[in-house]
C-alpha cells in the first residue's frame, strides 16, 4: 500500500534486530522485558494513597452541610449511589493497574530502545540511541522504598518526546543508562 | 545599522551597558507593572471615589519611584565582559549572579531594535544557545559599534571546529554584500495580507477584551449593569433592538477588520527575507518593533506553508520555518513570513531542500480512516444535540437557529478536515497536510526526527487503527488515525532512516 521506501533491498546493509538481555535472542518479534514485580506495589500504593484523599472529601461532603439543601431523596439516592461508585472505583483500580503493569515493558534494539504502556490507551514510544541527549535515573520516595528506579532518556524533542522506564532495579537502570550512553557516544563518533 | 564599522574593543575590562539601557530596565518594568495594575486604573478612571483617586496617584508615585531606582541600580550591576573564551555577565540586584556562556555555545547573534531602540540610537543583542532552557542571554541596549565589535569578536574567536560550519556567519556580520533579498513584501501585498488576514481571530480578541474589562470591574465591586442602566434606557433599547444589533454587528465586523489590519501592518511592515552565504535565512520585519530572525538551514526543522479560506481566493501563503531552540516548541523563534506566492516557497524549498525538493512530487498522498471524520463528528453531536434540545425546549427561537447552523457548520468543518487531513513520505521527506476551510502543509526531513511514539486507544484498536507522533526539536507532527500495520511500517521505516543516516538534525 505505501509507496516506494518500503523496497527491502534498501534496508538490506541495515540491521535493527534485538539485544539480547538475559533471554533467548529474538530477531522477529520483539520480545519486551517487563518492570520488576516490586513495582506493581509503588502503582498500587500511590492509587491507594488517590483513593485516600479521593474518601477523605467524600466522606467531608457527607458529614459537611453542603449536601442539605438538596431534597431528602436526592440526599438519600447521594448516600447508596456515592459509596457504590466509590467501591466501583477501587475494583476499577485494581484491575486496571494488574492490566496496566502486564503491558509495560520495554526493548533493546541495536540502534534504539522501546518502551510501552497502557492497557486500554496504548502506547510505545521508540528512541533512536543517535537522538538521545542524556539519560538520567530517579527515584522518588515511594520507589525508594520498594527499591526501584526510573531510567529517563531525554532527546532534543522536549518533554512529550521523552522516554521514561518506571520500575527497573537499580542495577538494570545503572546497565541499561551505561549502554546507552555507549551507544550514544558510538553513533556520535561515527557521523 | 551599519555594521561594517566594526572596531576592535577591549573586552577584557567589565563593561556597562549604553546609558539606555536604563530606560529599557524601567520601561520593561513599567510595561509589567501597568499590566497588572490595570484594573485599578480603570476602575479609578471610571467613577471611584476621588479619596481613592488619591490615595492611588501616590501608591503610583511610589511604584513608579520604586522602578526608576530598581532600574538605575540594576543598571549600574550589571556588567559585561569576555575572559578567554567565554562570555561573562554579572548582574542582580539583591542577590548578585554570574553567567558563563563559552563561545561554542553561541549560535547566532541577533540584532533587534524597537521604537525605543531607534530612538536612542542603540540595539539589543539576543545570543541564542544551544542547550539547557534559559541559558538565553540579552543585553538590552548596546551601541552599534560596541555591539558589532562584540558580536564579530565572538563569531571569529569560537573554536576552529564550529568556526569551520559557522564562519559564513561571522563573515556575514561584517558584510550585506553576502545577503541576497529574495522576498520583499511591497505596500500592496501588505495591505492584501491585512485584507486576507484571520478577522475571527481580531473578534475573538476583542470579545475577550471585553469580558476582561468586565470581570475585572466586577471584581472591583463595581456593578456594571446597574452603571449601564442609568447610562441606557431599557426600553428604547428594546424597542430598537433589532437595528441596534444589526450596527453592532457591523462596527464589530469593521473594528475586527481593522484590528488585524493594524496588526498586519505593525508586525510584516516592510518584511524582507534574505538568503545568507547560502546556508540560512534572515526574516526582518515591523513597522515600530523592527525584528530581525536568523535561522541557519541545519536548525531548521519544520516548514510549514498555511492559507484561510481568503487567502486561498487572494493565492497568498503564510510561511512558519521552525527552529531547533532550547525551549523545544517556542513559536517566538520561529521565522513567519507572510504574503508569498507559490513560486516563493518553491524557492525556499529549493534552497532548503536541495536536490530533494521533487522527491515528494513523486510518490502518492495517503488519506487517514474516515474513523478520524467520524470521531470529530460523534463529540460535536455530542455537545451541540442538548444544547439544542434544550433551547428547543425553551422555545428560544432566534438562539435555536443560530445554534442549529453553527452545528451544521462544525459538521461540514469535520468532513473538511477529513478530506485535507493527508499524509505523503519519500526517501527523505515527509509531508503532511492538514486545514479545515483553508488548508496548511508541514514538510520535514526525516533525519529531523527525535523519537517517535504509537498511540491507540480502545476506539481505535476495534477498528485497527493507530495514531502516529514524531517528535522533533520544534515541535511534533501527528499523522491520525491510519490502519495500524501502516503505522507500524511508517514508524520502521522513519527509525530506519533516522538510525542509518549520517547527516546531522542540528
Amino acid at each position: 500500500m505505501l509507496p516506494r521506501p518500503y523496497l527491502p533491498s534498501q534496508m538490506e546493509s541495515f540491521s535493527n534486530t534485538q539485544v539480547a538481555l538475559e533471554t533467548l535472542p529474538k530477531v522477529d518479534n520483539l520480545v519486551f522485558q517487563p518492570l520488576e514485580w516490586r513495582y506493581r506495589k509503588v502503582l498500587v500504593i500511590i492509587r491507594v494513597f488517590t483513593l485516600l484523599v479521593v474518601g477523605v472529601l467524600i466522606g467531608l461532603l457527607f458529614v459537611g452541610h453542603s449536601i442539605e439543601p438538596l431534597p431528602e431523596q436526592a440526599r438519600l439516592g447521594l448516600f447508596y449511589v456515592v459509596p457504590v461508585l466509590y467501591l466501583l472505583y477501587i475494583l476499577w483500580s485494581y484491575v486496571s493497574i494488574t492490566k496496566r503493569y502486564a503491558h509495560m515493558g520495554y526493548a533493546l534494539r541495536e540502534q534504539d530502545i522501546l518502551y510501552r504502556s497502557g492497557w486500554l490507551w496504548k502506547q510505545m514510544t521508540t528512541v533512536p540511541f543517535n537522538r538521545v541527549q542524556h539519560v538520567s535515573i530517579d527515584q522518588g520516595p515511594v520507589e525508594r522504598r520498594y527499591n526501584v528506579s526510573k531510567l529517563k532518556v531525554f532527546t532534543a524533542g522536549g518533554g512529550a518526546s521523552d522516554l521514561v522506564i518506571p520500575g527497573l532495579d537499580p542495577t538494570t537502570a545503572n546497565d541499561l543508562k551505561e549502554f546507552i550512553v555507549k551507544k550514544t557516544l558510538a553513533s556520535d563518533e561515527q557521523e | 545599522m551599519n555594521r561594517n564599522e566594526a572596531i576592535d574593543l577591549d573586552f577584557s575590562i567589565p563593561r556597562r551597558q549604553s546609558y539606555a539601557a536604563i530606560l529599557m530596565i524601567a520601561y520593561r518594568l513599567y510595561k509589567v507593572l501597568i499590566r497588572q495594575l490595570f484594573p485599578f486604573l480603570i476602575v479609578v478612571l471610571f467613577g471611584g471615589s476621588s479619596k481613592k483617586g488619591d490615595m492611588l496617584m501616590y501608591f503610583a508615585g511610589a511604584v513608579a519611584l520604586f522602578g526608576g531606582i530598581y532600574s538605575i541600580i540594576s543598571f549600574f550591576k550589571y556588567f559585561f565582559y569576555i575572559k578567554e573564551d567565554k562570555l561573562i555577565v554579572k548582574k542582580g540586584v539583591f542577590k548578585q549572579s554570574t553567567l558563563e556562556i563559552p563561545f561554542d555555545r553561541i549560535q547566532s547573534i541577533n540584532f533587534e531594535q524597537n521604537l525605543l531602540h531607534r530612538l536612542l540610537n542603540v540595539v539589543k543583542l539576543n545570543m541564542d544557545t544551544a542547550g539547557s532552557a534559559g541559558s538565553e542571554l540579552q543585553l538590552n541596549a548596546l551601541n552599534h559599534q560596541m555591539a558589532s565589535a562584540l558580536s564579530a569578536h565572538i563569531l571569529e574567536n569560537r573554536s576552529a571546529e564550529r568556526a569551520e560550519t559557522l564562519s559564513a556567519e561571522g563573515t556575514i556580520q561584517k558584510s550585506k554584500s553576502q545577503k541576497e533579498v529574495i522576498f520583499h513584501l511591497t505596500i500592496p501585498q501588505l495591505l492584501k495580507v491585512g485584507v486576507t488576514a484571520n478577522h475571527l481571530r481580531s473578534g475573538g480578541l476583542i470579545i475577550f477584551f471585553f469580558f476582561w474589562i468586565w470581570d475585572n470591574l466586577t471584581e472591583m465591586g463595581l456593578d456594571v449593569e446597574e452603571q449601564m442602566e442609568d447610562y441606557v434606557p431599557t426600553e428604547e433599547l428594546l424597542a430598537t433592538s433589532l437595528i441596534a444589533i444589526g450596527v453592532v454587528m457591523v462596527l464589530f465586523m469593521i473594528v475586527a477588520f481593522m484590528i488585524s489590519l493594524i496588526r498586519t501592518v505593525l508586525k510584516y511592515y516592510d518584511l524582507k527575507m534574505y538568503r545568507q552565504s547560502d546556508d540560512g535565512f534572515v526574516v526582518e520585519s515591523g513597522l515600530l518593533n523592527r525584528r530581525e530572525h536568523a535561522a541557519k538551514d541545519a536548525k531548521i526543522q519544520l516548514m510549514t506553508w498555511s492559507q484561510n479560506l481568503l487567502q486561498k481566493w487572494g493565492s497568498i501563503y503564510q510561511m512558519k520555518l521552525n527552529q531547533a531552540s532550547s525551549q523545544a516548541v517556542n513559536d517566538k523563534r520561529a521565522l513567519q513570513v507572510a504574503g508569498m506566492t507559490a513560486q516563493n516557497l518553491d524557492q525556499v524549498e529549493s534552497y532548503l531542500f536541495k536536490d530533494r525538493i521533487n522527491e515528494l512530487s513523486e510518490v502518492a498522498r495517503y488519506g487517514v480512516h474516515s474513523y478520524y471524520r467520524y470521531k470529530k463528528m460523534f463529540w460535536r453531536t455530542i455537545f451541540f444535540v442538548p444544547l439544542i434540545g434544550g433551547l428547543y425546549y425553551l422555545d428560544k427561537q432566534t438562539f435555536l437557529i443560530c445554534v442549529v447552523l453553527l452545528y451544521i457548520i462544525m459538521m461540514i468543518s469535520a468532513h473538511l478536515s477529513y478530506k485535507k487531513k493527508t499524509y505523503a513520505l519519500s526517501d527523505n521527506l515527509l509531508l503532511i497536510t492538514g486545514g479545515t476551510w483553508g488548508s496548511s502543509a508541514t514538510k520535514m526531513l526525516l533525519h529531523k526526527m527525535q523519537s517517535v511514539r504509537l498511540l491507540q486507544t480502545p476506539f481505535q484498536r476495534r477498528r485497527g487503527l493507530a495514531s502516529l507522533v514524531l517528535h522533533t526539536a520544534s515541535g511534533a507532527l501527528r499523522i491520525p488515525d491510519i490502519a495500524y500495520e501502516q503505522c507500524l511500517m511508517l514508524k520502521n521505516y522513519l527509525l530506519y532512516r533516522v538510525e542509518s543516516s549520517q547527516e546531522e538534525w542540528l
